[in-house]
């Protein structure tokens, strides 16, 4: 291919013709930005605190408008500009024109681009202007005045930084379009796989990982994966825009859309004009929209169909439904990409036979785990710290009583860390990934941190069935561990954020609040219980099958149902962060919790 | 001049063009005939530098058109699709075609427009499929084109509209030695136009022949002897390519010179000597070898 092909050039008279024909499209992208941005805000310039946290949130991007808006605008925008690529007569009329294939592009691309970002760029800067809202002179009566101090206000900043966030937004979402447009043969269809591109890196992670959970023993789902895979979605699952992080992964969202630009300028230099009007311009995107839906249509009946049916028959019916869902994903993906109903011809069999093969190597890597991922366990040579983070339901057990939601620690002594190695063996061996038997006690990953640099992270759950009693032994030790004791109590349940401990005794519907000092004397005193604490975990699934609640309690000395105690911590802003109960054998806290003013009854 | 040389284009698997050999000299006007799916339109197509060739090449006047702008430049196209944007009027495309063509005629433009009465300012839609094809002309023409290339030109254009737009082309040919190029299925619509006959078939080239040759070759004569009836030296001589015989009127077409003919025929004293005008299709029919011939399915 000659270097001109690519160059950068564009026409002022294509990209002017452009704006004549598809000025609609960016006046409706303002009014859509006006309308959910800019309007609340007017109304209630002098009542900010009605607004304030819509405005943020739609400052954020982190509002449901916007990711409509800035998914639907840019796909628009692509179909409009890449009409000359869609329909036949508009094709020979543009390849006609005296410009290069390189130039019709960029003119088109570019004029679309702007005809995206514009009203984007106009709106923010309203927003820069409505950074003289203020709150009424009675919104600290009506909202209180914690609220109106904390609520913030607009900065003219925030405009400029909206803008630059949704811009990278749009044009990420913009250069999937293109892509493709520049694949496909008719508006429909660009339509189409420019919104199923858009959210394939969703589904497939989400996919993906369902498989991997469902057939690896220890799978962790990295569920940080799905804020990166699109700047749609990131805003929704991630911190504010503005923060570092952010910053740093909409870097990366840009030179992406920049490289999916590039792949497309390509690909349209190879473009089969003759194609416009069939459903793609090359053979091999029919291909790989069949094998995706293929894909997409196996795993939905596959789950669908352990869904509807008792557990006994679940295995053989996933692979049922499976094959069934896959051939019916081929064979729907054929008529649209063929647009015929008469697909059932050789070339699809080979397309069946193909989807097979690939299907097959992708269960032999996960429910065959030909790569040993499910046995691996790190030499505790090689092991610099494990990171622990437990969902406790344990309150049942009786190890200890917390009710907890992503608790999260780092251990670095080698006692400690051969303690979580020996429950990682006890997982390894029940094996039993699917938990199909006994309630949850507590789940827990496990991430080794490598003094390679590498990690290894595997989630496991602990049950109350008597498969799990090597692991729940394991379990258990964990809580003798003095490292362990200092970061679960230090880290986590009174963690850096918690400010407050309301002591609550449900008996008599008392409550104390404990704050200051005393919160660092709550804190010694729970600690101090937790390490005079002695877990015997008894063999209790030998004696008896029908495993009932009181049977867990480890120690006869606790009874996690007799006090009717519980603590809950709170941040600065009343969010709780977690919640503690009061064990019989917690005499320090007992203790202190009744010298407070407490009475702490069973 | 325009020169396609070895052009091949198969689609899926479909050979459209096999081995496409074309050479229109400058000023001069080209009919290419073909029936429906011949592979006229794919031609065209590679002409215009809208879709590339498997192998082969298109040249104008020496340079390769695919992704050409100088010598896309130099091109008017009518293609049998006709495309104008939604909402736009024919001072639309003016505008944006004026900055578009180097070589663009402004006063040419609104000549032909007020020649065919349209209104500039009405939108194209509003047009009928007739007066669409009229604006594509005016705006082909308006580009001053070295290289006209038109895809069924005049259908749907009415006798009076045909004239104005074969005698504005050929005034082009004669005043600044245009290249022309138009594809039809129906060989009667470039009688008296075309200075070449292209004729393809299937995606290859049957036959290519020069009209002025070919007319000056064959004559149609009906002659009379009396009893007599034709003189063997008559037969012998004027290579007769067909003979029709109607009581002692004989039907003659003979590939000659016209005055080797009067001279043959009109020495011996004919009764009755006249020589008739032959349509093209029975000078190519005769030339090929008289009416069974295949190829007069695709030129009749």
């Amino acid at each position: 291919m000659r270097s001109a092909n690519l160059s950068c050039k564009t026409s002022a008279a294509l990209m002017k013709e452009n704006f004549r024909q598809f000025w609609p499209l960016p006046v409706i992208a303002f009014l859509y930005y006006f309308a959910t941005g800019i309007l609340p805000l007017i109304i209630s310039y002098n009542r900010l605190e009605v607004v304030i946290n819509y405005a943020q949130q739609y400052l954020g991007n982190a509002t449901v408008f916007l990711f409509i808006g800035n998914a639907l605008i840019p796909i628009c925008a692509a179909i409009s500009v890449l009409k000359f690529l869609h329909i036949p007569s508009a094709s020979t009329a543009a390849h006609s024109l005296p410009f290069s294939r390189a130039k019709l592009f960029n003119s088109a691309v570019l004029s679309g681009w702007i005809m995206t970002v514009v009203p984007i760029g106009v709106t923010g800067i309203l927003f820069s202007l409505m950074a003289g809202a203020s709150p009424s002179a009675d919104a600290a009566k009506n909202y209180g005045t914690e609220y109106i101090a904390q609520m913030g206000t607009i900065s003219p900043t925030d405009g400029l930084v909206w803008i630059l966030f949704t811009v990278i937004t749009v044009t990420f979402v913009y250069a999937i379009s293109i892509l493709a447009g520049v694949i496909t043969g008719t508006p429909v269809m660009n339509a189409l796989v420019a919104v199923f591109l858009n959210l394939i890196p969703l589904l497939m992670l989400w996919l993906t990982q369902l498989y991997l959970v469902m057939y690896l023993n220890g799978y962790t789902e990295n569920e940080i994966l799905y804020k990166y895979v699109s700047p749609l979605t990131y805003p929704l699952a991630a911190d504010t825009e503005g923060s570092a992080d952010s910053y740093r992964v909409f870097a990366v969202f840009l030179i992406a859309a920049l490289v999916l630009i590039f792949i497309s300028a390509l690909l349209y230099q190879k473009a089969k004009v003759e194609r416009v009007g069939e459903s793609t311009l090359f053979h091999f995107a029919g291909d790989l929209l069949t094998y995706l839906l293929a894909f997409i249509s196996m795993t939905a009946f596959a789950f669908i169909m352990t869904a509807i049916v008792d557990e006994d028959h679940a295995s053989v019916l996933f692979y049922v439904g499976a094959v069934t869902g896959a051939l019916i994903g081929l064979v729907i993906a054929r008529m649209i990409v063929e647009r015929t109903p008469r697909v059932f011809d050789k070339a699809t069999l080979k397309r069946v036979i193909i989807y097979g093969i690939i299907a097959a190597a992708f269960f032999c890597l996960t429910a065959f785990d030909f790569t040993g991922y499910e046995k691996r366990i790190p030499e505790a040579d090689n092991v610099a710290s494990v990171y622990l983070d437990i969902n406790d339901y344990t309150s049942q057990t009786g190890i200890v009583s917390v009710y907890s939601n992503g608790s999260s620690m780092r251990l670095k002594t080698p006692e400690a860390i051969a303690l979580v190695q020996d429950l990682h063996q006890a997982e390894i061996k029940t094996n039993d990934n699917n938990s199909k038997s006994g309630s949850t006690v507590a789940q827990i990953t496990i991430k080794y941190a490598l003094k390679s640099g590498g990690t290894i992270s595997r989630t496991y759950e602990i049950n109350d069935s008597e498969k799990y009693a090597a692991a729940l032994r394991e379990y258990a030790k964990l809580y003798t561990n003095k490292e362990f004791i200092a970061r679960y109590y230090g880290d986590t349940i009174f963690n850096p954020s918690v400010i407050k401990a309301t002591a609550i005794n449900y008996a008599n519907s008392e409550s104390i609040d404990i704050k200051g000092k005393r919160l660092q004397d709550l804190q010694k005193a729970m600690m101090s219980d937790a390490r005079s604490r002695t877990y015997n975990i008894k063999d209790i699934w030998s004696n008896d099958k029908s495993v009932t609640t009181d049977k867990y309690a480890i120690d006869k000395s606790i009874d996690p149902n007799e006090y009717q105690v519980e603590i809950d911590m709170y941040d600065a802003k009343e969010n709780t962060q977690l919640s503690v109960n009061v064990l019989v054998g917690d005499d320090n806290t007992v203790k202190l919790l009744e010298s407070y003013g407490l009475t702490v009854s069973k | 001049m325009i020169e396609i040389n070895g052009l091949c284009k198969s689609f899926d698997g479909y050979q459209a063009l096999n081995n496409m050999n074309i050479k229109v000299q400058s000023g001069s006007i080209y009919g290419l005939i073909g029936t429906n799916g011949a592979g006229k339109t794919t031609v065209i197509r590679h002409m215009a530098g809208i879709i590339k060739a498997d192998a082969g090449e298109v040249l104008f006047d020496g340079e390769n058109v695919w992704d050409n702008e100088g010598v896309k430049q130099r091109i008017g196209l009518i293609p049998d699709e006709l495309y104008f944007p939604n909402n736009s009027a024919p001072d639309d495309m003016r505008r944006f075609y004026s900055s578009v063509y180097r070589n663009w005629d402004d006063s040419k433009y609104r000549h032909i427009m007020d020649l065919f009465k349209l209104d500039p300012h009405k939108k194209v839609g509003t047009f009928s499929k007739g007066m669409k094809k009229q604006v594509a002309f005016a705006l082909a023409m308006a580009k001053n084109p070295d290289y006209l290339i038109l895809d069924e030109p005049i259908d749907g254009l009415d006798p009076i509209v045909r004239k104005i737009v074969w005698r504005l082309i050929v005034d082009d040919v004669a005043e600044k030695e245009m290249s022309v190029l138009v594809s039809s299925h129906n060989l009667k619509e470039m009688e008296g136009i075309c200075d070449y006959i292209g004729i393809v078939d299937h995606g290859e080239m049957k036959l290519e022949r020069e009209l002025d040759l070919l007319k000056g070759r064959i004559h149609k004569v009906q002659v009379s002897f009396g009893k007599d009836g034709l003189p063997p030296e008559i037969n012998d001589n004027l290579n007769i390519i067909h003979r029709d015989t109607r009581g002692s009127v004989e039907l003659l077409i003979i590939a000659n010179s016209m005055q080797t003919i009067e001279e043959t025929i009109g020495s011996r004293n004919p009764v009755l000597f006249d020589i008739l005008p032959l349509s093209l299709e029975e000078i190519f029919i005769y030339e090929l070898g008289g009416e069974s011939d295949e190829i007069s399915k695709l030129i009749l």
